[in-house]
């Protein structure tokens, strides 16, 4: 599914990366707002959905290679975060859904999971 | 970009190879620096991307030297990241100027942390990080002095599959390719050897020697059966030609611990054990 979609059915304003949402592919999602959490378990080329908004986000995407970072219950990236994004060029999109209510419309459309369980 | 909080040294062959030097980068590192930790990590990240590195081997130290980052911005105030490309392994060493870990096995534990509130608002500090960094490590080290700091060193191993080789050699073999003497006469000489250890100093023997070691000491004295038995060693080897008493011999029985003798001093005995394939515990 296209971040484009995405943003439509999370009904959500984009902070950066317009150009970008019709050219990243997204084929699960990891939720969490623990960023030790998605480090251990998360897989490569999902798609972030946090509550987080401080630039380890950013980083952590970075370092696992994820596509993009959707914030939730209406959380607004702070500065230095979206600064970040845009040197490293990653999408950002943020939405008034709760996680629980995003995850759930990402599902329903066919978003699978990063992971299903932890070891 | 500040220019004193990362520096680099060393390079890789212009051709993308290893081959025919030992590249190495060091980074400076500082604490209490929350918006630049990560930075490093991907620094790190890209030289492994445009050397081609496996793409898994890539993220795995990118998750090693990121947790250790956020470590090092958490808890101290700065320290020095090495990275040393090696012909079949990645090791990095971080070593830090912080408050230390008083308890290692604790701190590795996963869930227990020591972290403030301002670190739990950033995401981490859930007690995951050094676990986090073992999870994606082939060999994990940890030393700590409370109050002075920390040092970390890991091994990555480049062919994900490569696992290091068990030792194959046990204490009997030991004996029988070597001219020390047995003092233990009667002993089970069939367990296998996992490494070396040398030192004359209980201390260090207990906090660094592993399961299966042998150990290499002129330390002659009853405590020291104790310890190799409290660390399950294969064995000891007391060296520099020093005769250990008869209490010492009789609770090496008792313990079920063999006792080799050599007159050569501790620096050949070593020598002639790694000549055997027996190696250091890094």
């Amino acid at each position: 599914m296209k971040l484009s979609e995405i943003r439509t059915l999370l009904n959500a304003d984009i902070i950066f990366g317009e150009e970008l949402l019709e050219t990243t592919e997204v084929e699960t999602a990891f939720a969490s707002d623990l960023l030790s959490d998605v480090l251990a378990y998360s897989k490569p080329n999902a798609l972030f959905i946090t509550g987080l908004t401080n630039p380890q986000v950013i980083r952590t995407v970075e370092v696992l290679d994820l596509v993009g970072v959707v914030f939730v219950r209406g959380k607004v990236p702070q500065l230095e975060t979206v600064e970040l994004a845009k040197r490293r060029n990653i999408p950002l999109l943020r939405t008034k859904c709760i996680m629980f209510e995003a995850c759930g419309r990402m599902y329903t459309a066919g978003v699978g999971a990063s992971r299903q369980t932890v070891d | 970009m500040r220019q004193d909080v990362y520096r680099g040294c060393g390079r890789l062959a212009p051709d993308g190879g290893l081959r025919g030097m030992i590249p190495f980068q060091v980074y400076m590192l500082r604490g209490r620096d929350f918006s630049n930790a990560g930075r490093i990590s991907s620094s790190i990240k890209r030289v492994l991307k445009e050397n081609k590195f496996d793409p898994g081997v890539i993220q795995r130290i990118a998750i090693i030297t990121y947790e250790a980052e956020i470590n090092l911005a958490c808890y101290t105030y700065y320290g020095y990241l090495w990275i040393y490309f090696l012909n079949d392994r990645i090791k990095i060493v971080v070593k830090d100027s912080g408050q230390g870990i008083t308890d290692i096995a604790l701190a590795m534990k996963e869930g227990y942390s020591t972290a403030s509130e301002e670190i739990k608002r950033l995401g981490f500090g859930a007690g995951m990080g050094l676990a986090n960094i073992k999870k994606n490590s082939d060999l994990m080290f940890l030393h700590s002095l409370p109050g002075i700091g920390t040092t970390l060193q890991i091994e990555v191993l480049l062919n994900p599959d490569q696992k290091r080789e068990p030792m194959n050699i046990t204490m009997e073999e030991v004996l029988t390719r070597t001219n020390f003497t047995l003092l233990t006469e009667g002993i089970d000489l069939t367990r296998n050897v996992t490494g070396g250890f040398a030192g004359d100093m209980l201390s260090d023997v207990n906090a660094n020697s592993r399961e299966g070691n042998i150990w290499i000491t002129i330390l002659a004295h009853p405590n020291g059966i104790a310890v190799a038995s409290l660390k399950e060693h294969a064995g000891i080897i007391i060296s520099g030609g020093i005769k250990p008493g008869g209490d010492f011999l009789e609770r090496a029985l008792r313990e079920n611990i063999p006792v080799l003798f050599s007159e050569l001093s501790t620096y050949e005995v070593v020598t002639i054990l790694s000549g055997l394939g027996i190696t250091a515990n890094h």
